[in-house]
């Protein structure tokens, strides 16, 4: 091999080594940025949790006191301080599936409404679906009279059994229903088991169902008339309610 | 035969870069709506009545950020093979999930975007769904096999440092953006 030859050959591996050695540091940088991409992610999702469970903690749940209810009729109205405020009424069936989206997006919001002031919230419980709307609204009535609508209210939308198969809101259930409400009274179980307000419940929903825009469940009213937006959207429910308190 | 071969390589790219965008477009939007409304997400997520109550609220509170994650790795072209591969199974994941639903014969909004929860049994949409949803795991499976395509953080990544010295089949390339990752790159990565 002449000189010139064995120079060319030593150049080549030479370049063939370094092009190797590229590649492999090419290689490690793409896997640590895959690699940091990852823990990146994860970390933001890790803080999303963290910071959307606090969200709802407090924009979900009401920790404040609530007026005392006032069992009107077949509703129970909360309302703190004197009149002059709106009127909210939310026409509800502890059955319907619908009722409970809505409790879970709004009625924290109501809440804290009439909690403030700001409103006068009241609950018309009806029955749209069956035979378990009917009990569980009776049931809701004799828990009212225990001055716990609003505690068993939440139990019954947090226990809602499915539509079918038709199970759930069993007699003995709504009675035990009662307990994780703070209801310890033979006078409940009895109202429960007798069905005391089957009666008022069947009135209600006569007299729901003649109102000027009911339709279906849940309907909210405000100072009488239908609120027509996203029932779904809290905020928008929020700005409705509190814009008729400005209006009146 | 030649012209049809270095169509594909000028395509390819392309192709890729696309896919990226519209894939960011649709999980970027749906992500920062769902993360706007967690509420809607976590109803969406108990509606199909697959995960147990206790991990319905992580994942429907996490999951849109995993989205938006998604859409933001692609839209830059960070890591885009695992990006791509992520976003694959995520829209398997999803594409199961309507299909587990539809199986049972449940009436629920899919949630994709916004709501969620029952619906009436006539407002159902499970075929579209599905349909949508693979049409997109196919943009995601073809940014996973051919990343990054043009406009990439990753080319820019891969061209910082010493000069590599080029392959035949990266110089043909050279003219636009940047090279597609060499062949034999690729498949150390992904061994």
């Amino acid at each position: 091999m002449s000189k010139a030859a064995r120079q060319q050959s030593a150049r080549e591996r030479l370049r063939e080594e370094r092009r190797r050695q590229e590649t492999r540091q090419r290689t490690t940088r793409r896997l640590l940025i895959a690699a940091s991409a990852v823990v990146v992610v994860a970390i933001a999702v890790g803080i999303g949790i963290f910071v959307q469970g606090e969200r709802a903690q407090s924009g979900g749940e009401f920790a404040g006191n609530l007026p005392a209810a006032k069992k009107v009729d077949g509703t129970v109205q909360y309302a703190a301080g004197g009149g002059g405020k709106p009127t909210v009424t939310v026409i509800e069936d502890f059955q319907c599936p619908y009722c409970k989206q809505f409790e879970e997006r709004s009625g924290a919001m109501l809440k804290r409404l009439a909690a403030q002031g700001k409103a006068k919230v009241v609950y018309n419980p009806v029955a749209i679906i069956d035979e378990r709307s009917v009990r569980s609204g009776s049931a809701a009535l004799c828990a009212a009279d225990q001055g716990k609508f609003m505690p068993y209210h939440d139990v019954l939308f947090a226990k809602q059994p499915p539509e079918q198969p038709v199970q759930g809101f069993t007699p003995q259930q709504l009675q035990q229903y009662g307990d994780q409400a703070g209801i310890d009274s033979a006078a409940f179980d009895k109202c429960v088991k007798q069905g005391q307000y089957r009666q008022t419940i069947t009135q209600n929903t006569q007299e729901a169902s003649q109102k000027q825009g009911f339709s279906g469940t849940p309907t909210i009213f405000i100072n009488g008339q239908k609120f027509n937006g996203d029932i779904f959207s809290s905020d928008s429910l929020k700005q409705a309610i509190l814009s008729a308190g400005n209006n009146s | 035969m030649v012209a049809a071969i270095s169509r594909w390589h000028w395509m390819r790219p392309w192709v890729t870069t696309l896919a990226r965008l519209v894939l960011a477009g649709v999980f970027g939007y749906s992500g920062v709506h769902k993360i706007v409304n967690p509420v809607d997400s976590v109803v969406a997520v108990r509606a199909y009545q697959i995960l147990p109550e206790s991990l319905v609220e992580p994942v429907g509170y996490g999951q849109p950020f995993l989205e938006l994650a998604v859409a933001v790795l692609l839209l830059a072209g960070i890591a885009t093979r695992l990006a791509g591969v992520a976003t694959t199974l995520l829209l398997v994941v999803f594409i199961a999930a309507v299909a587990s639903a539809w199986a049972r014969g449940m009436s629920i909004d899919c949630g994709c975007f916004s709501g969620g929860g029952p619906v009436d049994p006539g407002d159902t949409h499970y075929l579209r769904v599905i349909l949508r949803d693979i049409g997109m795991a196919i943009l995601a499976a073809w940014v996973a096999v051919f990343p990054p395509g043009r406009f990439a953080v990753d080319t820019v990544l891969d061209r910082r440092g010493p000069d590599t010295g080029s392959t035949a089949d990266e110089a043909d390339e050279h003219s636009a953006a940047g090279p597609d990752p060499d062949p034999v790159t690729e498949t150390e990565i992904t061994r």
